[in-house]
Order: C-alpha cells, then structure tokens, then sequence
C-alpha cells in the first residue's frame, strides 16, 4: 500500500502526462465499479494494455473504485432495475436478450447495468476534472506542499523514503 | 500516436487472456465439480458428492464419476449413489446460459447405500418422540387368556346380585315401617275393651229408654270398630302392595342374572373380534412406510419439476426491497431481468436419458425424458420407465411415471407400476402368525394431482403362499396353523386416498375371512366350556342372594297375615 501511495506522488510529481494517469482512473473506474467477471471488462483490458495509461493509477483507482462499488452496489442495482423495466426500451432490450454476445455480457443483470451506465456516464467528466485536478496540483500545490509543516513531517516518514528509493 | 499507443501491449493482453484461459481449462473440472456439490447439497439439504468430474469442450459434454447423494433423513445413508454418469451438451445454448442435454447415460444408479461417514451439513434438532399410537405395532393375535369364572366374579360387581341386596335392605326398612305402623293400630286389648263395653250394655236395666241409649251406643261402638277395621284394612293394603312390589323385583332377578350372564361372557370370553385384520398387521405397515417413503421423496422434487416463470429470486429481492429490508450484500449480485426469447428454451433439460438402476435383485434399464423446471416451454412432461426381467427372486418388473407440468390445467402425475414373481421375504411373527415367503403378481398406481392430493392402489395376487407351523403349543395357535397349511393363495389390495399429509390407509385380503373364520372355529370350543363355569360361578352367587331376599320376603308377609287377623277380630264383634 505504501509503495502504491508512493508510486501516485510520484507519479503526480512527475512528468508524466495527466491525461495518461486521468484515463487510467476512469478505465480502472469502469473495472471497479462493474462486476469483475463481466464481458466487457475485457475490452477496459484491452484498452489498458494498449494505449498508454499509467498503470500505477490504473491498479490504485482499480481498488479505491472496487471498495465504492461495495457500498454502491444497491444504487447500482436500484438503477439498473429502472433501466431494464423502461417500457420504451423494451424492444432494444428484446432485441439483445436475443444476441447471443450481450447474453454473454449479462446485461439484463441489474448490477451490471446500472453499474456500467453510471461508469459511462462519468467517464468523461472525470476524465476532464481529473486532467483540471492535476495540473492545478503541479502548478500551485506542489510548491506549497513541499514546503508545509505536514510535508516535512511525511518527508521524514518510511512513505517518503518508499518514494526516494523509486525516483 | 506512438506516444499513446503501446503496441507491446497487444501481445499483454494476448498472454493475460491465454492465462484465463489456461486456468479455465486446467480448473474446470474442479470448479464443475464444486458447483455440482454445492448446489446439490443446497437441494437435498445434506451432503452430495462427486468422486470426479470431467468437462470436455470439443464436443461439449460432462463425465461424472461417483455421484452421492446423502439421505437427509438418515445421514449415515445415501438416498442414492451413481457410478458414472456421461451428458452431452448443446453448444449454442450455452452462449445463452443454457444447459440443454440431448442425451444422458447414467449408470450403477443405487439406492439407499451405506455411507462409511455421515452426511448431514447441519445439526438436526433431535426428533421428537414418536407418539405411542404411531409406533409400529406388533403382530397380535385375539386373546385366549380366559380368566378363571370365580376370579372374575371376585373382580366383577353382579347387578343382580347388588338388587338382591337392595330388595333386602328395602325389606328391612319396610318391615320396621310397618311393625311400627301396626303397633300403633288397634290391638286385642282395644278389641276385649269393645267387648266389654258391649257386654256392659247387654247387662242392666232393659226399660225402653235404656234399651234405646243401649242401642244408641252399640251403634256407636260398631262405628268405632268399623272405622279400626278400615284403619287396618288400609294399612294392609299398604303393605300387599309393597309385597307386590317386591315380589315382582325377586321375579325379575333370574333376568338380571342373564343379563350379567351375557355380558361378563362378551368381555372375558374367547373372541374371534379382531381376527379380521390379520392382513393389515402382516402388511400394513410396511405398506404404510414405502407410501410414506415415496411421498417424502415427491415432495422433495416437487420444486425441481416447476419453476416460477416470474423468477422467485428477482421476486423476493424486490420484496424485501419494498419492505425496507437490509439486503445481503453481496458484491456484482443482482437480478438478471428476462425478456422475450425468440425460441425459448428453458434453463435446463435433459431431452433424453438412459438409465441402469442396480437393485439387489439385479438391473433395471430404462430411459428418462424431458427432465426440466420448465416443462411448459418443452411442451412435454417428464416421463420415466424401467423396467426389468429375470432377475433374482423377481421374474418381471415394470414402472412407469408421467410428471406433467406442461399446463396448470392439466397438471397431474402419474405412476403406474406392476411386477410378477416377486418373491416376498418372511412377515408376522413365529409366536403367532408368519408367512415365510410366496411369490406376488403386483399392480399399482398412484396418481396425485395439484401436487397434493393422492389417490393410489395397489393389487397383489399371492401364490406358493407358506405359513410356518406354529410354536406355541396353545390349542388356538395349533388350530389357526392347521388352517393356514391349507392356504396356498390370497389376494391383498391396499389403497392410500386424500390429502399428502393425511392420507387414508386401507389394507384388505381375503386371507382375513379365512382367519376369521378359522378364529371362530377355533374359539367355539373353549367357548362353551367357559360359558358353563361362568353359569355356574353366576348361579352360585346369584342363588343365595336370591333365597335371601325370598326369606326376608316371608318375614314382612306374615305381618299381613297378623293384620288379616286383627280384621278377622274386628269383624267378629261387629
């Protein structure tokens, strides 16, 4: 956990882009909040292996979005039932219970649907405050930070000497 | 775009999904096997186990090895054990999450098997004590113990004997009433006073006034003595009609002695009642226990033949959502919603299956059909049937059973069975009455429709019926023997009707006139012998009651004949 905490400043500090380490946490978002053996986390694998994501951030957000999931999952679930039941989608729905591919990716399960809309549907916007979070950290915190009080105490922490050893 | 494409990637991700599915493969069997004996044991609700099992994905099929199946009800038991059991599967469901079985071959099927270890998953709550009027009961023959007469007049109240008694007792109060009565009626002294004062009349002057007063009061005193005689007369009368009485009572006393007579003879003498169900105590309960038996396990497939449409599961969630229930949270569960399918297939089915049952006796062969949840969809019901021939002890063996859930309207199961040759094992016990052995020709159905309500017979010819001498050397048991060396066949027909759980046994044969009959021969001997005794035991302590009761009548008569005299008195000075 250390070294993981230590690999995200250091990756925070770095040069690395922010768009590299903001679509590793929305991809690990997709993962985490959907159930872990569903068909389309394989494509966010895919994805993960194939474009260039930091994958430090992508196994962090992967465990940090795993824990919400637990607490979210009635939500999930109480969204995927509304979904499902629509009246007016009812046919698209008939249409794909009928595919064999989408049986396969259960998504007439409640969790996984409403899991996977409410991962899409933040996809994008916290991809974008994340890149925005990013930035504004190295350009007015990291200053500020390095010098603060609770800084130096953390410099003096097994944390910082896990974060020396890998810079 | 190098700068975001990572093309080694590619080869990544080729290696993690080969890994999958590596372990897929080299875990299959394993996780096939788990989920197997996971949900088994949640079925059954005791342990099920699977000694191996082997998935094959080209072509898709299952081979299953060492299949048992714990009897919940004795855990110590497998309600059944298959050596190996071999399926295929249709590929294309699968992609829909579902297990279609066009054929199936199980062999080695068992039942009933000894387990070296038990099976039970939970701690069953100790059963309660069976009540004392559902335990089994013993073979039991009518009694012949026949009491010895004076004993059971020693035990017995005689109510003619006890009238006897009471007619006494009313007698002596009658009598001090009486005496009583009498002392206080006018006696010889009243009577010489009367003659006195006639005489005193008679006597003196004889003037015509004196003789008119005379006259006067000679009338008077005959009024007087007229009036004593009626006062007597009444008395008298009082009394021969409680005489009367009381002489119809001691009249009456020989009738109660009869009664009592009948009655002691009903309760102690030898008896054939009961003689009549010697078929239901030979068979009976061993009827009783395979119908029960066959009922446990009905009910315990009933939820594997029909599954709700509606999707309990979904259902109870939805529920316990409504009713604000904490749900159990369990990560990536939910409900699976279901829509229209353009060819519906149910969950599971087993279209065909051909079976080989060992039972002692040898092998059954038959074919299953149709085994699913969901027989609406297939259109079909589930049918069974096996059968076999030459086997040890049996000559023939056939049975066949229909589970139709096609539609709620016609909903209904069906079983149909008959067997020739059975050989029946020894019944009944060697100090009364044992069968050891005849072959059976059996016919039998059970048809239970809605799920709950039986209706079931069964018929069974019985010949080369042997009876085993009797043991007890008691002139009954020796007689009954006797008769059933002559019985060489008989029929026996059973039925179970009306609800599952309250079901009405009947168990009849017509062995059961001939053991009556037999009974009542038997009995008629020590019959009579023991109606003389009691006769006499009645008689003897009837009589001296009865010759009581008659002296102590002689007593209050000759009051009557005193108050006779005292008229007669009366009447001679008048």
């Amino acid at each position: 956990m250390i070294q993981l905490v230590a690999n995200l400043l250091k990756l925070l500090n770095s040069e690395a882009e922010p768009a590299q380490i903001s679509l590793a946490l929305c991809l690990s978002m997709v993962l985490g909040f959907t159930p872990l053996f569903s068909l389309h986390n394989l494509v966010i694998l895919f994805a993960v292996c194939v474009i260039r994501v930091n994958l430090s951030a992508f196994l962090l957000g992967w465990g940090v979005f795993s824990g919400m999931a637990w607490i979210l999952d009635p939500l999930f679930h109480g969204l995927g039932n509304q979904v499902l039941t629509l009246p007016a989608l009812n046919g698209t729905w008939t249409a794909l219970y009928n595919i064999s591919l989408f049986r396969l990716a259960r998504f007439n399960n409640t969790v996984v649907m409403g899991s996977l809309i409410t991962s899409l549907a933040l996809f994008v916007p916290l991809f974008l405050v994340l890149n925005r979070l990013i930035l504004a950290y190295r350009d007015h915190l990291l200053a500020w930070v390095d010098k603060s009080r609770v800084m130096q105490f953390f410099k003096a922490s097994k944390i910082y000497a896990a974060y020396k050893a890998l810079a | 775009m190098k700068k975001w494409i990572r093309i080694k990637g590619v080869a990544a991700f080729a290696v993690i999904t080969a890994a999958l599915v590596l372990f897929f493969v080299l875990f299959a069997d394993a996780l096939v096997k788990k989920a197997i004996e996971t949900t088994g044991t949640l079925i059954v609700g005791a342990r099920v186990e699977l000694a191996d099992a082997d998935l094959t994905l080209f072509p898709a099929g299952l081979d299953l090895k060492g299949l048992a199946v714990t009897n919940p009800d004795a855990p110590m038991r497998n309600a059944m054990e298959a050596r190996h059991i071999v399926l295929t599967v249709s590929t294309a469901p699968l992609f829909f999450r579902k297990c279609i079985v066009p054929t199936m071959a199980a062999t080695g099927i068992r039942f009933d098997t000894e387990r070296s270890y038990s099976g039970a998953v939970i701690k069953r709550e100790k059963a309660a004590p069976e009540k004392a009027e559902e335990k089994t009961s013993p073979l039991s023959l009518p009694s012949l113990d026949i009491k010895d007469p004076k004993k059971i007049l020693e035990q017995e109240t005689l109510a003619s004997v006890e009238e006897a008694e009471k007619i006494r007792e009313d007698i002596k109060t009658l009598k001090g009433e009486f005496k009583q009565r009498i002392a206080d009626l006018p006696d010889e002294e009243d009577f010489k006073a009367y003659e006195k004062r006639i005489e005193e009349l008679t006597s003196g002057k004889s003037d015509w006034t004196a003789l008119l007063t005379k006259a006067a009061d000679i009338q008077k005193i005959a009024d007087e003595v007229e009036a004593d005689i009626q006062e007597i007369k009444s008395v008298k009368k009082d009394l021969e009609n409680e005489i009367a009485s009381l002489e119809n009572r001691i009249k009456n006393l020989p009738t109660l002695a009869r009664a009592d007579y009948t009655r002691l003879k009903e309760t102690y003498g030898p008896s054939a009642v009961g003689a009549g169900n010697i078929t239901g105590l030979l068979f009976g309960d061993a009827y009783k226990g395979k119908v029960e038996t066959a009922i446990r396990w009905y009910q315990k497939l009933q939820p594997m033949l029909e599954k709700d449409p509606s999707d309990k599961k979904g259902k109870a969630q939805e529920e316990g959502a409504a009713k604000e229930e904490k749900p159990k949270r369990i990560r990536g569960r939910g409900v699976d919603i279901a829509f229209a399918e353009k060819r519906p297939l149910p969950e599971f089915l087993i279209s065909r299956g051909a079976l080989s049952v060992e039972i002692p006796a040898g092998t059954l062969s038959g074919t299953v059909e149709n085994v699913t949840a969901q027989q609406p969809l297939v259109g079909k019901p589930m049918a069974l049937t096996l059968e076999g021939r030459d086997l040890k002890g049996i000559e023939a063996v056939d049975l066949t059973a229909t589970m139709d859930r096609v539609s709620p309207q016609t909903a209904g199961d069906r079983f149909v069975f008959s067997g020739s040759g059975i050989g029946i094992r020894p019944v009944g016990s060697a100090d009364t009455i044992r069968m050891e052995g005849a072959s059976a020709s059996v016919t039998g159905h059970a048809d239970i429709t809605g799920g709950e309500t039986l209706d079931a017979a069964v018929s069974a010819q019985m010949t080369q019926v042997r009876f085993a001498d009797p043991t007890d050397p008691g002139a009954l048991q020796q007689a009954l023997g006797r008769t059933l060396k002559g019985v060489t066949e008989f029929s026996v027909q059973g039925s179970a009707t009306g609800p599952l759980d309250s079901y009405d046994l009947d168990v009849t044969s017509n062995l059961d006139t001939i053991m009556k009959q037999a009974f009542q021969n038997a009995t008629k001997e020590l019959t009579a012998d023991f109606n003389k005794e009691l006769q006499a035991a009645i008689s003897e302590k009837t009589g001296n009651a009865f010759s009581a009761a008659d002296t102590d009548l002689g007593g209050i008569t000759a009051l009557d004949d005193d108050l006779a005299k005292k008229i007669e008195e009366g009447k001679g000075l008048l």
